[in-house]
């Protein structure tokens, strides 16, 4: 007979997720795609494409390039809009059995309350990842998330905005992400999720131009796993919140170096693109691994790096 | 829609960095309509990530009619499709389809004109397909197709197997017309005026354009094929994205071209 399955489910701070794997923001859409090859029941969570309070129609093409082991994107967070997410796409994401995340963003401070008081109190939603850290948009993002005030400023704006659990989306692009992860923190983020892309460029040499059209975008994939590890690690240093890690995973040992880490969660991302089914494998992995160990929960990994 | 992965069965280099693979796959098989597409992985490591979309090109039946395999025609482009060209029957690769809103073929006994083919290049690929699917519903098919040089020219063979008249157009003047695959197209019109004739088009951009500009002036129907950089192919990543009318005040909006195209009716497209 066969003995009780590892248990895979974990908390971020109020949020009980089945299990530790969640479709990061921008990879997944609002799930309806994804629902055609799996049962998103399955996930642990999805954090849908960023809402801004209105429609965006994103930026002109070319919008990604391929890049060894990964890719650069420019999207310039085209969506829906908190309306029409709350009309057309949280109604079928309410039929799974999965936790929602809106990710949300604004160009100026005013936007992201509006976006965040929108969605309050919407049936279905689990919580809200602040985006603070977006490449690909003008006079907005990135700075949020660059500067200690401003980071800390924004956070405590929306958390009065919004009665939902809050998780705050940290950019690599910092001296000090510890620095970044105590203003959240102290603006009263309930989790932090550990990173959001890099800023690159590549030249089209015929042209002898950029090949994105907005100049630069955000790295992502494989290529940015030891950034987003290390970013984990200091972040860890620095707070005691719970983490999402993020960045270049694509299976169970990516996501096992995460939690040992103390990524309390991971985020699936890239790999989505080219691996459609790589985060349902993913729960399947690591429960069957946790069985290998001898662990009855996930959690006993969580935290474990040994040091010296 | 299903995600695969699958051995190679077959693998025919028809020209030079022109290569025809073939799979077995009933269930994408099954779905496989003129225009899917699938996509395609082309390493099996992370160099390159991404994987490629690639037309349907014909699908393979067994002797009971159905549906059995499908097979791709690609031409090499850059270093996936580069990738692509070394492999042999045996090797495997992961595969994601149908995909995207095919061609709108009419139905067996629908009353319409001529369907006029129009196609450059690997642009080529998807229509073998459709000319089979009209002839089996009992439509009138014509094919223009161009290519750079004659040796480039794809597909003229299978157009000459279904029995589709075939009218050729090469860049350099070394098979049939020399020059773009429109003015052939136009010729055609001006000399026959078929009445209610219908268009179909897939290929550079350019030559798009002009069949887009001959249908509007004979104010004929026309659906293009377009392609455009795209990393998941199922609509999430929203890099494929081309402009359409938008029908009010806004003047036009992205779609993407995976999942409301790659086939646009193409008085819908804004032509830039």
């Amino acid at each position: 007979m066969s003995a009780k399955r590892p248990d895979l489910s974990v908390r971020i701070g109020d949020v009980e997720l089945s299990n530790p794997v969640i479709a990061a923001s921008g990879t997944f859409g609002y799930g309806g795609e994804f629902s055609e090859i799996m049962d998103l029941s399955q996930l642990g969570g999805i954090v849908v494409k960023g809402l801004s309070i209105h429609v965006e129609r994103g930026n002109a093409p070319p919008r990604i390039v391929e890049t060894p082991g990964g890719m650069l994107n420019s999207i310039g967070l085209q969506n829906v809009g908190a309306e029409g997410f709350l009309e057309e796409k949280l109604p079928f994401l309410r039929r799974f059995n999965t936790a929602v995340i809106a990710n949300i963003w604004g160009r100026t401070f005013d936007e992201y309350i509006a976006v965040a008081e929108r969605l309050d109190g919407a049936k279905g939603l689990t919580a809200l990842e602040l985006n603070i850290s977006c490449p690909n948009i003008k006079e907005g993002g990135i700075n949020f998330g660059t500067d200690p005030k401003q980071t800390e400023q924004v956070t405590r704006a929306v958390r009065e905005a919004s009665s939902l659990p809050l998780w705050v989306k940290l950019t690599p692009g910092v001296t000090d992400i510890g620095e970044l992860a105590r203003a959240a923190e102290a603006g009263g983020a309930d989790a932090l999720s550990v990173i959001n892309t890099l800023r690159g460029m590549t030249i089209d040499v015929p042209s002898r131009r950029p090949t994105l059209s907005t100049i630069f975008g955000g790295l992502s994939g494989p290529a940015i796993l030891p950034i987003a590890l290390y970013m984990v690690y200091e972040t860890r240093r620095a707070t005691n919140l719970p983490i999402l890690g993020i960045g270049g995973i694509e299976g169970l040992d990516q996501a096992l170096q995460f939690f040992i880490l103390g990524a309390n969660a991971v985020q699936v991302g890239t790999a989505n693109f080219y691996d459609p089914m790589a985060s349902i494998r993913l729960v399947e992995d690591l429960r069957d691994w946790c069985e290998t160990q001898n662990m009855l929960s996930i959690n006993e990994l969580v935290g474990s790096l040994e040091s010296d | 829609m299903y995600d695969r992965r699958l051995a190679i069965e077959s693998v025919a280099h028809v020209g030079s960095g022109q290569f025809i693979l073939g799979f077995e796959c009933p269930e994408i098989a099954a779905q496989c309509r003129p225009g899917h597409f699938v996509m395609i992985s082309t390493a099996e490591s992370i160099d390159p990530i991404l994987r490629r979309p690639m037309a349907i090109y014909r699908v393979l039946r067994d002797a009971s009619n159905t549906a059995y395999g499908f097979t791709l025609l690609i031409e090499v482009v850059g270093c996936g499709t580069a990738l692509l060209e070394q492999k042999s029957a045996g090797d495997h690769l992961e595969v994601l389809g149908p995909l995207g809103i095919p061609f709108v073929l009419p139905t067996t006994g629908q009353a319409c004109g001529e369907h006029l083919l129009v196609m450059g290049g690997v642009g080529s690929a998807p229509f073998p397909l459709v000319a089979e699917e009209l002839l089996k519903s009992g439509h009138r098919v014509r094919a223009f197709v161009g290519a750079r040089t004659a040796e480039a020219l794809l597909c003229v063979d299978d157009f000459h197997e279904l029995g589709v008249p075939v009218e050729v157009a090469t860049d350099d003047g070394s098979e049939g017309f020399h020059g773009y695959v429109a003015h052939p197209l136009q010729e055609y019109l001006e000399s026959e005026d078929p009445a209610n004739a219908l268009l179909y088009a897939c290929g550079p951009t350019p030559m798009m354009r002009a069949v887009h500009e001959i249908a509007l002036t004979r104010n004929l129907p026309l659906q293009v094929s377009f392609e455009a950089p795209m990393a998941c192919g199922i609509g999430v990543c929203l890099s494929c994205v081309v402009r359409v009318e938008a029908g009010d005040n806004a003047g036009w909006r992205y779609v993407r071209c995976c999942r409301e195209g790659p086939v646009f009716d193409s008085r819908t497209l804004v032509w830039e």
